[in-house]
C-alpha cells in the first residue's frame, strides 16, 4: 500500500486532541502536583518540595491500612472469580436449549452501573434485615442479625464479593470463547482414550484455557484495585475497611490535599499499571478477549 | 431412573445459576415494593403482605422532591449518553480506520500507546482536570463532561474497532480505488456499510460505559443540572437511607436499561469484546 | 488508445526483497498480453503497479506516452478483476457495477443503460438485484468481469481471475473472456499461474520468474523456441525432456554422445553448434515428449545407425483417454513419451527411445539459455 502521510495525521487529529487534553497532560500535571505542597484551602502556600509527599505516605499508617485493605478485596475477587467464571463459563457451554436464556441472565451483572451493584449487594447485607440475615434467621442458624458491614473484613470480603459478582460475567465469556474454540476432535480422541467427564475436564479444558486464565486473571486483579463505586453505595466514605482508591479520593477532595492526593494516585497507577501492562501483553498475545 | 436423575441434576444446577446471576436484583426488587413498616419489622417474611409501587411513583413523578431530583438525572444521564455516541462514534471510527489501514510513519507507537491509555485509572487524570474545569467554569457542563467520558474508553473503543476493520478484505478497498474513490470515500462507502455488527456493538458498549459512570461525574459533576441517574440513586442510598424502598425502587430503575439491553443484545455485546482477541 | 511501456521498472520491498527487476515491456493497443510464472514470480506485483495500488520503486511507466508513476488508482482508468472477486457485500449486482460510474458522476439514465448492457453481455442480467452472497463462484466472476466491464476502461486487468472456478467453469469462462476481448477492442492484462490458460487465451506471453522476465513472445514462439530450460519446462505439459549430453564431431559430423549412446543431429544444429565452439563441451538437450518415439525393444527396426537410441524401461504409464503418457527410466535419467492410446506397454517393459532430431532443443549447461539459432 502506498504512504498516506498527511490524510493520516487528519483522521487521528480528533481523537488526539482528546487523549492529549484529557490524558497526557493531565498525568505530567498531577506528577507535578505531586511534588508540591498543595492544599487546595491554602492556595498561597503552593511550594515544590520534591518526594516529600511520596515518603510520606510510605509511612503513613492510614495508607498502609488501605493498602492491605485493597489487598485483601483482590484476594477475594481473584479467588471467587476465578473458580466460579469457570464454573459458569461450563454451564453456559452445555448444549441444553435454554443456554441462550442463560447467556442473557449471566450478562446482566456485568451491564448494571458499579454503583447501582452497591445499592443492590447493600440491602442483601443490610445490618438489620437484608436478606442474608433473614435467611440465617429462618434456619436459625442465628439469633440476632448479623451486623455484616461493621467490621473491617466482613466489609472487605462482602466488598469482594460484589466485586466478583460483577466481573463473573465478562470473565465467564472469555473463557467461554476459548473453550468453544477447542476442536471437539481432541474430546473425542480422549473419549476413545477412555477418559470420562472429569478426566476430560482437568486434563483437556483447564490446560488449553491458560491463555484466557492470564486475561481474567488480571482483570480479576484490576477490578479489585479499581474499586470504588461499590463502596461508596456500600458504607460510604468512612475510614473503617476503605481501600486504596476511598483511601486517595478522601484525601484529595474532602481533606483538599491535592498535592498529597496526587502522589497516592501516582503510586496506585504504577502499581494498577504493572498489572494492566500484563492485561495489555494478554491481549496482544491473542486467544482471549479485551 | 438415571436420565431422570440427570435431568433434575441439570435443573438443579440451573436454579441455583438463575438464583446467584438474578437473586440479587430480584431482592431490590422485593425491598422496592415493600411498604415502609413491613421492611422494618423482623419478620422473616420474605414477600411483603402489601406490595406497593407507591416508590416508583413517587420517583416518577415531577411534582415530589424526590420525582423531580431522580427524573432530573434520568435526563441528564439520556443527555450524555446521547452526546457522548455523536462524538465518540464517528471519533472512535476515524481513528481505527487509519490505525487499520493507513501506511504512516510512527504507525506502531500511536498503537502502543493507545492500548497503554486504556490501563491508566481515572484518578490519575481527574485532579487536574477538575481544576481547569474549575477555573475555567466548565465544572457542570454536559458537553465537556461527556468529552472525558469518551476519553476515557476511546482507546478501547478504538482497538475493538480496528480489529474488525483489519478483517475487512483489502481487496475491497482496492476495488473501490480502482472505481474512483480516494481514501476518505472509500472509508464512507465502503468501510462503514461492512462494518455495521462492530458499530452496533460499540453503541451498545458506549451507551453501557457512559451510563454507569460514577467517579468522573462525581468529582466533576455535581449539580443538580448535571448530576447523573448513577449519582442521584448513590445520594438516595446514603442520605436516604431510611427510606430503602425508595433507595431499591431507584436503583431498580437505574439499571432497568443497562440491563435490559445487555440482555436483549448480548450477542452484540459478546461479539465486541471478543474483537478485541484478533491479534495486532 | 490504450499503448503501455515499461522501462525498466522494479520494484523492492524494504529495500531488500526484490519483487521485480528491470522489467521491460511495450504492449500495443489491443493486445492480450499474459504475464504467466509460478508462485512469487512476481506477475501480480506488476499488475498491482499498473492498477496504481503498488508504487513503483523503480523506472517509469507509460500509459498512452504518458508517465503515471505517481498517478492515483482512480485517475488511471484501468479496471483489475480481483481473483477473489472483490464484490461489494453490502450492494447488489446492480449497484456494484453501478457503483465506479456513480462516484464518477455520470447521469442516472446513462448508468442504468450501461449497466443493463454490460449485464446483457455477460448474462447476468436476471440477478441485478441479489446480493453477491447469494451467488454461485461462476455468477460471482461474471459480476466481477461486469463491473469492470461497465467502466469502458483503457487497459483491463485480470488477476487469476479463473482460479477459484471448477475445471469445466474454467474452461468456459476462458472462452468468454477471449471472446469479450475480442468484442472491446481493449488492451488486456491477464495474470496466470497456468500456462494452458496462457498458451490459448494471449496474443502474447510474458514468462517471469523472480521478478525476471524470462522471455515475451506469442504462443507458437514460445513453444517452439523457448529461450531457456526455465520457459521450456514450464510451457508445455508434460514436461519437457531435458538430458545431459557431450558434444563430439565425428565424420564431418556432430553427434550428442550420452554414455556410449550417439544421438544423430540436424544437420542446421550441427552447424551452428560447430560455429559456436561447442565440440566437445557438455550441453542440455530438450526434447517434448511428442517428439519422443518408443519402440520395443526385440522390434525389427531400422538400424542405419548404430546406437542412435537410448535404453529405457517403463517405468509408468498414465492413459489420458486421448493418449498415453509413458514414463521411462534410463539409466539416471527420466523420460516422458507421448504415445498413441493404441500403443501397448506393460510396466517394466524395456524399451529402445528415438528422438525426432528436427525437434530438439540445445541449452548451454552453465546458464540454460539457449544454444540452437
Amino acid at each position: 500500500m502506498k504512504q498516506d502521510g498527511k490524510l493520516a495525521y487528519g483522521f487521528l487529529l480528533p481523537a488526539s486532541i482528546i487523549i492529549l487534553g484529557t490524558v497526557f497532560y493531565p498525568i505530567v500535571k498531577t506528577f507535578i502536583y505531586s511534588l508540591q505542597r498543595y492544599k487546595l484551602t491554602q492556595p498561597e502556600n503552593k511550594k515544590f518540595i520534591g518526594f516529600q509527599n511520596y515518603i510520606e505516605i510510605f509511612k503513613s499508617q492510614d495508607f498502609q491500612y488501605a493498602f492491605f485493605n485493597t489487598i485483601i478485596i483482590m484476594a477475594v475477587v481473584i479467588f471467587i472469580g476465578f473458580i466460579f467464571s469457570i464454573i459458569t463459563a461450563v454451564i453456559l457451554n452445555s448444549k441444553i436449549k435454554i443456554s441462550s436464556l442463560l447467556t442473557a441472565a449471566a450478562v446482566i451483572p456485568w451491564a448494571l452501573p458499579p454503583v447501582v451493584n452497591g445499592i443492590v449487594w447493600k440491602f442483601i447485607f443490610y445490618s438489620d434485615f437484608g436478606f442474608m440475615n433473614k435467611i440465617l434467621f429462618k434456619l436459625s442458624l442465628i439469633q440476632e442479625p448479623v451486623k455484616w458491614l461493621d467490621g473491617r473484613y466482613g466489609t472487605l470480603l462482602i466488598i469482594g464479593l460484589t466485586v466478583a459478582w460483577r466481573v463473573i460475567p465478562f470473565c465467564a465469556v472469555v473463557f467461554l470463547a476459548n473453550m468453544q474454540s477447542i476442536p471437539k476432535e481432541i474430546y473425542e480422541a480422549a473419549e476413545v482414550d477412555g477418559a470420562n467427564e472429569i478426566k476430560k475436564f482437568f486434563n483437556i479444558t483447564m490446560p488449553l484455557l491458560m491463555p484466557s486464565a492470564a486475561i481474567v486473571l488480571t482483570n480479576l486483579t484490576m477490578s479489585g484495585i479499581n474499586v470504588f463505586d461499590e463502596i461508596v453505595a456500600l458504607v460510604g466514605f468512612r475510614n473503617l475497611g476503605q481501600p486504596l482508591l476511598i483511601y486517595n479520593y478522601t484525601q484529595t477532595f474532602s481533606y483538599m490535599n491535592f498535592g498529597y492526593g496526587s502522589a497516592v494516585t501516582y503510586i496506585i497507577m504504577i502499581a494498577s499499571g504493572f498489572f494492566g501492562y500484563f492485561y495489555i501483553r494478554s491481549l496482544n498475545k491473542g486467544g482471549g478477549a479485551v | 431412573m438415571r436420565a431422570v436423575c440427570k435431568k433434575a441434576g441439570i435443573i438443579f444446577i440451573i436454579m441455583v445459576f438463575l438464583i446467584f446471576t438474578l437473586g440479587p436484583i430480584l431482592w431490590c426488587f422485593i425491598v422496592s415494593i415493600s411498604p415502609e413498616n413491613e421492611m422494618f419489622s423482623s419478620t422473616v417474611n420474605f414477600i411483603p403482605n402489601n406490595p406497593t409501587f407507591q416508590n416508583y411513583a413517587m420517583l416518577l413523578n415531577i411534582n415530589t422532591a424526590q420525582g423531580q431530583i431522580f427524573i432530573r438525572g434520568l435526563v441528564n444521564s439520556l443527555k450524555a449518553v446521547s452526546v457522548t455516541l455523536i462524538i465518540g462514534l464517528p471519533i472512535s471510527l476515524m481513528t481505527a480506520y487509519a490505525l487499520s489501514r493507513f501506511k504512516f510513519k510512527g504507525r506502531e507507537i500511536i498503537r502502543g500507546i493507545l492500548l497503554t491509555t486504556i490501563v491508566i485509572p481515572v484518578f490519575t487524570t481527574i485532579i487536574p482536570l477538575y481544576a481547569i474545569f474549575s477555573d475555567l467554569n466548565i465544572l457542570d457542563n454536559i458537553f465537556w463532561l461527556s468529552i472525558v467520558y469518551v476519553s476515557s474508553f476511546l482507546p478501547m473503543i478504538t482497538w475493538v474497532i480496528s480489529n474488525y476493520i483489519n478483517g475487512i478484505p483489502v481487496e475491497l478497498e482496492e476495488a473501490a480505488y480502482l472505481d474512483g474513490c480516494g481514501k476518505v470515500k472509500a472509508f464512507l462507502l465502503i468501510i462503514i456499510p461492512n462494518s455495521l455488527p462492530i458499530i452496533s456493538a460499540v453503541i451498545l458498549m458506549m451507551f453501557l460505559m457512559t451510563w454507569n459512570q460514577y467517579q468522573i461525574p462525581l468529582i466533576l459533576a455535581s449539580s443538580l443540572d448535571t448530576k447523573p441517574l448513577s449519582m442521584v440513586a448513590a445520594e438516595f442510598s446514603s442520605k436516604d437511607m431510611i427510606k430503602y424502598g425508595m433507595t431499591a425502587a431507584a436503583g431498580i430503575l437505574a439499571l432497568l436499561p443497562p440491563a435490559a439491553a445487555a440482555a436483549i443484545f448480548r450477542k452484540s455485546l459478546i461479539f465486541g469484546f471478543t474483537q478485541g482477541a484478533v491479534k495486532g | 488508445m490504450s499503448k503501455l511501456t515499461f522501462k525498466g521498472i522494479g520494484k523492492t520491498y524494504s529495500g531488500e526483497i526484490h519483487a521485480v527487476t528491470d522489467f521491460n515491456l511495450e504492449i500495443q493497443h489491443d493486445e492480450f498480453i499474459v504475464l504467466v510464472g509460478p508462485s512469487g514470480c512476481g506477475k501480480s506485483t506488476v499488475l498491482r503497479m499498473i492498477a496504481g495500488l503498488e508504487d513503483i520503486t523503480e523506472g517509469t511507466l507509460y500509459i498512452d506516452n504518458k508517465a503515471v508513476n505517481g498517478v492515483q488508482p482512480k485517475d488511471r482508468d484501468v479496471v483489475m478483476v480481483f481473483q477473489n472477486y472483490a464484490l461489494y457485500p453490502h450492494m447488489t449486482v446492480y449497484e456494484n457495477m453501478a457503483f465506479g460510474l456513480k462516484i464518477k458522476k455520470v447521469p442516472k439514465e446513462e448508468i442504468d443503460k450501461m449497466v443493463k448492457e454490460a449485464a446483457e453481455i455477460l448474462k447476468i442480467s436476471d440477478i441485478l438485484n441479489r446480493k453477491p452472497k447469494a451467488l454461485s463462484g461462476g455468477q460471482r466472476q461474471r459480476v466481477a468481469l461486469g463491473r469492470a466491464l461497465v467502466r469502458n476502461p483503457k487497459v483491463f486487468l485480470m488477476d487469476e481471475p479463473l482460479s477459484n472456478l471448477d475445471a469445466k467453469l474454467r474452461i468456459n469462462t476462458r472462452a468468454e473472456i477471449v471472446k469479450l476481448h475480442n468484442r472491446l477492442g481493449t488492451t488486456f492484462i491477464y495474470v496466470t499461474h497456468d500456462q494452458t490458460e496462457a498458451m490459448t487465451m494471449g496474443d502474447r506471453i510474458v514468462v517471469m520468474k523472480k521478478g525476471v522476465i524470462q522471455q515475451t513472445a506469442p504462443p507458437q514462439e514460445l513453444y517452439n523456441y523457448p529461450a531457456n530450460i526455465f520457459v521450456a519446462g514450464f510451457i508445455g505439459s508434460p514436461q519437457m525432456n531435458f538430458i545431459d549430453v557431450k558434444v563430439v564431431e565425428q565424420n564431418q559430423s556432430i553427434i550428442l554422445k550420452k554414455d556410449d549412446i550417439e544421438i544423430e543431429t540436424h544437420i542446421d544444429m550441427a552447424k551452428n553448434l560447430k560455429d559456436k565452439d561447442y565440440d566437445g563441451k557438455t550441453i542440455v538437450i530438450g526434447i517434448r515428449p511428442e517428439d519422443v518415439t518408443i519402440k520395443s525393444i526385440g522390434c525389427n527396426c531400422d538400424n542405419k545407425v548404430r546406437n542412435s537410441y537410448l535404453n529405457a524401461y517403463v517405468d509408468a504409464v498414465e492413459n489420458m483417454g486421448s493418449d498415453k503418457y509413458i514414463y521411462l527410466k534410463a539409466g539416471y535419467d527420466s523420460i516422458t513419451a507421448r504415445v498413441a492410446q493404441a500403443f501397448k506397454v506393460r510396466l517394466g517393459d524395456e524399451m529402445r527411445v528415438y528422438f525426432d532430431k528436427s525437434k530438439i532443443h540445445c541449452f548451454t549447461k552453465e546458464n540454460g539459455q539457449r544454444i540452437y539459432l
